[in-house]
């Protein structure tokens, strides 16, 4: 048939039909290729190092050895008589007289000048305690030794427990510093102190701090706004660097298209035109981003970089046409890729505006990239909080 | 190189077998492509959307068949995805009757090359383009390009018919101007 | 089923200080709950998230303080799909799609709460919300055709959208009631029922399984 021969004909002469690409076409294909590839290997290692980094610094720390009571403290032995001044065998009688209670000793010690302090024994209430008795035997041995200072006799010891001087506020603060326990500021002979002692919970140095962040931010290349929340804690590796684990949501929102307003050419009394709306692409996520963060030295800057896991929700589709009319718009939506899981990496920079003992805030600005290819970046501040 | 081996190479990302590939296949993949694009650039675009998809989607290739057949279905698909993209214009009319143009009682036999046939193919609109393609050179029934369009058989019937005549008279044209 | 496999993942125990009030109740809490949420406006379904810091100021009472996060989702059911698939052995034509149908919200919350009893408590916070939704206030399905040069016409389920949807940033407030009754020697299980409402007439109905961590 007619019908039949042409089709037929068409078939037999396009079928052998070739046409030679350029070359441009596959070094576009190539360099994609390779895009592809690079971004894989990237995001392959960086989450797991990011997690592994992030499971090393929750494993919990050794505990700080006791004083074990076997080993002579000489120089506490020193100190303790030094500080009194009394002689070995008044120690001695006060040794022995201390009750025993299940709480650790809370000392007394008055300046070592003040003769005073002879009608204010040294208080040990504690429970027989192998620090305590190692304690009393060694505040029963004498000792002629001079120190200019008895605080300083404590400051080469190792103890279980980490002294307060609640006159030297400064002192206070240093607890908040990563600095060893044993390290103790010289004190004005005439002070008096209070000492006590209290149980170490954590090896000191490594501080744990709550974060607190929201940020104005954008989704692409700025057609999505909105913002982003993030909570989280940080612990101290050394004096620069902290590792740092959240939890974070994000929402982002923006037409497709501008809306029409022919509102304002209608007038009020008209009846409102219809079609005059876009349709409106929202992005929410869910997100954790193990973050290394490091301290610039000398400088208020703060660097963060980290990997990234993130589920988001997409209302938007694959593509859409819109048609226009006189005075209206309509759409048609293509299917898509919608919700999805995707790895990333974020890059974090912070310029601290406040520091104090124990808040921090500071402006920063945030930079993210995933596997889904969404990138966000944001602009906002960050709150530390670091509780004693 | 067999096939399956240098199938097996791709999907294992060796950029000299899938170069290989896409040297094997390329140039016949671009005639498919020039067939069903406005243009030059669109077809060479076209092309690379459809390989890129190929080797991202070689691990579902069974490799009892030919990759060739395939491949070229990818690009059928590529070629339409593009075209719908910018709302390609397909009739979904029902009404209308389904009638011969007069004009191809008397179809002319075709004696233009592949590139002049491609060529007249090429500049039908869009609609009448993609109708002739699947149905006269891919070979797709009605009913399956109904399926793929999402318009009746009797449609595309139709759109085949009026396209098949545009042609014609377009072919004879260009054949009474080379005589 | 997508949001019944998050309610049951989001589920969790919770440790009550409410019912065992020890010398250590003053020190803050956290609390984490999640789980079944509907958009009583927008007609849609999803879960939400609360984090919640608490410290108690007596016996009965505490302060609250946290954060939330809401995720509903579905699709426009006017819509009649339309069937444009290829069954290729690899791809599918794109195809025409109905609107999605999404909102989300983050909100800041603060406020005080009540012991009943032993297992009963009773909580109300002030919230500040920012919403995002791609649903519009009015919408419309129509054919969209069109006529381009060749002289055929196309028809197209497409959709008028009257009002554009937009971003909110409002202000509420919520209550909620948390059921507790099984006692064990550190944590609780606890049921949460919340309802909230903001100045933009956004009504959300929760309800949640709570987990509580005791931090020093």
């Amino acid at each position: 048939m007619d019908n039949d021969k042409f089709k037929k004909q068409s078939q037999e002469i396009l079928s052998s039909f070739t046409q030679d690409p350029p070359d441009r076409v596959w070094h576009a294909i190539n360099s994609r290729l390779d895009a592809r590839k690079r971004k894989r290997r990237i995001l392959f290692w960086l989450f797991p190092l990011s997690i592994l980094a992030g499971v090393i610094s929750i494993i919990p720390e050794q505990q700080t050895p006791k004083i074990k009571p076997d080993n002579p403290q000489t120089h506490q032995q020193q100190s303790a008589s030094k500080a009194n001044q009394l002689p070995a065998a008044e120690i001695a009688e006060r040794a022995q007289g201390q009750q025993e209670t299940t709480q650790l000793n809370d000392v007394s010690v008055q300046n070592p000048s003040n003769k005073a302090s002879e009608s204010n024994p040294v208080k040990t209430t504690g429970k027989k305690h192998k620090l305590k008795e190692a304690y009393a035997d060694e505040l029963m041995q004498s000792e002629t030794e001079n120190t200019a200072n008895p605080i300083e006799a404590y400051q080469s010891q190792e103890l279980p427990f980490k002294a307060l001087s609640l006159v030297e506020p400064v002192w206070q603060s240093e607890i908040t510093s990563p600095k060893p326990i044993n390290h103790y500021p010289s004190v004005n002979k005439d002070t008096m102190i209070i000492l006590t002692c209290v149980p170490q919970k954590s090896k000191p140095g490594k501080l744990i701090s709550w974060h607190y962040s929201g940020a104005y931010s954008f989704h692409g290349t700025g057609d999505l706004e909105g913002m982003q929340l993030e909570w989280g804690f940080s612990k101290t590796i050394n004096r620069y660097f902290a590792f740092y684990n959240n939890v974070g949501v994000s929402l982002h929102g923006g037409s497709v298209v501008q809306p029409l307003n022919l509102n304002i050419l209608v007038g009020p009394s008209a009846a409102l035109p219809v079609g005059q709306g876009s349709v409106y692409e929202i992005t929410s996520a869910i997100q954790t981003a193990p973050t290394l963060l490091g301290s610039v030295p000398a400088t208020p800057l703060r660097i963060g970089v980290g990997g990234l896991l993130r589920y988001q929700f997409y209302s938007g589709g694959n593509g859409y046409s819109v048609q226009r009319n006189q005075n209206m718009q309509t759409f048609t939506l293509r299917d898509g890729n919608y919700n999805g899981l995707s790895l990333g990496y974020r890059v974090v920079v912070g310029l601290e505006l406040l520091n104090t003992k124990r808040n921090k805030l500071q402006f920063q600005a945030g930079f993210q990239n995933d596997t889904r290819g969404d990138v966000i970046t944001g602009l906002g501040l960050s709150w530390q909080y670091t509780k004693q | 190189m067999q096939n399956e081996d240098l199938i097996k190479a791709c999907r294992k990302g060796e950029r000299a077998a899938q170069k290989r590939l896409y040297d094997e296949y390329a140039p016949q993949m671009m005639g498919v492509c020039y067939r069903y694009a406005q243009s030059l650039q669109e077809a060479e675009d076209m092309l690379q959307e459809a390989f890129i998809r190929v080797f991202s989607n070689l691990d579902q290739f069974r490799s009892e068949g030919e990759p060739g057949a395939w491949i070229r279905r990818i690009v059928v698909n590529c070629a339409i995805n593009a075209i719908r993209k910018r709302k390609m214009q397909i009739s979904s009319w029902d009404n209308q009757p389904e009638e011969l143009h007069p004009i191809t009682d008397t179809d002319p036999e075709i004696k233009l090359d592949a590139k002049e046939l491609a060529y007249l193919i090429q500049k039908l609109p869009d609609g009448y383009r993609i109708v002739f393609n699947l149905h006269a050179v891919e070979g797709y029934t009605h009913e399956e390009i109904g399926k793929v369009l999402g318009i009746k058989p009797a449609s595309s019937r139709s759109q085949y018919l009026r396209a098949r005549a545009l042609l014609a008279k377009q072919v004879n044209v260009l054949q009474q101007k080379s005589k | 089923m997508l949001k019944y496999l998050i309610f049951i993942c989001t589920m969790g125990l919770t440790i009550t200080t409410f019912a065992q009030q020890p010398s250590n109740e003053k020190q803050p809490i956290v609390q984490i709950s999640g789980g079944y949420s509907r958009h009583i406006k927008h007609d849609l379904d999803g879960f939400s998230l609360d984090i919640t810091g608490m410290k108690a100021i007596g016996k009965k009472w505490f302060l609250q303080y946290g954060g939330g996060f809401q995720q509903y989702w579905g699709v426009d059911k006017k819509f009649d799909q339309f069937l444009n698939s290829f069954d290729a052995p690899t791809l599918q034509l794109e195809t025409l799609s109905p609107l999605r149908l999404q909102t989300a919200g983050i909100q800041l919350q603060a406020g005080i709460g009540q012991k009943i009893n032993r297992n009963l408590c009773f909580g109300f916070n002030i919230l500040g919300r920012y919403q995002g939704t791609s649903v519009p206030e009015s919408y419309v399905v129509v054919d969209v055709s069109s006529n381009m040069g060749s002289g055929i016409q196309i028809i197209d389920p497409g959709y008028r959208i009257d009002n554009s949807p937009e971003q909110q940033l409002t202000a509420g407030a919520n209550c909620y009631l948390l059921y507790a009754p099984w006692s064990k020697k550190w944590w609780l299980p606890g049921i949460k029922l919340i309802w909230q409402y903001d100045l933009k007439n956004n009504i959300l109905l929760s309800t949640h399984f709570n987990w509580a961590v005791k931090f020093q």
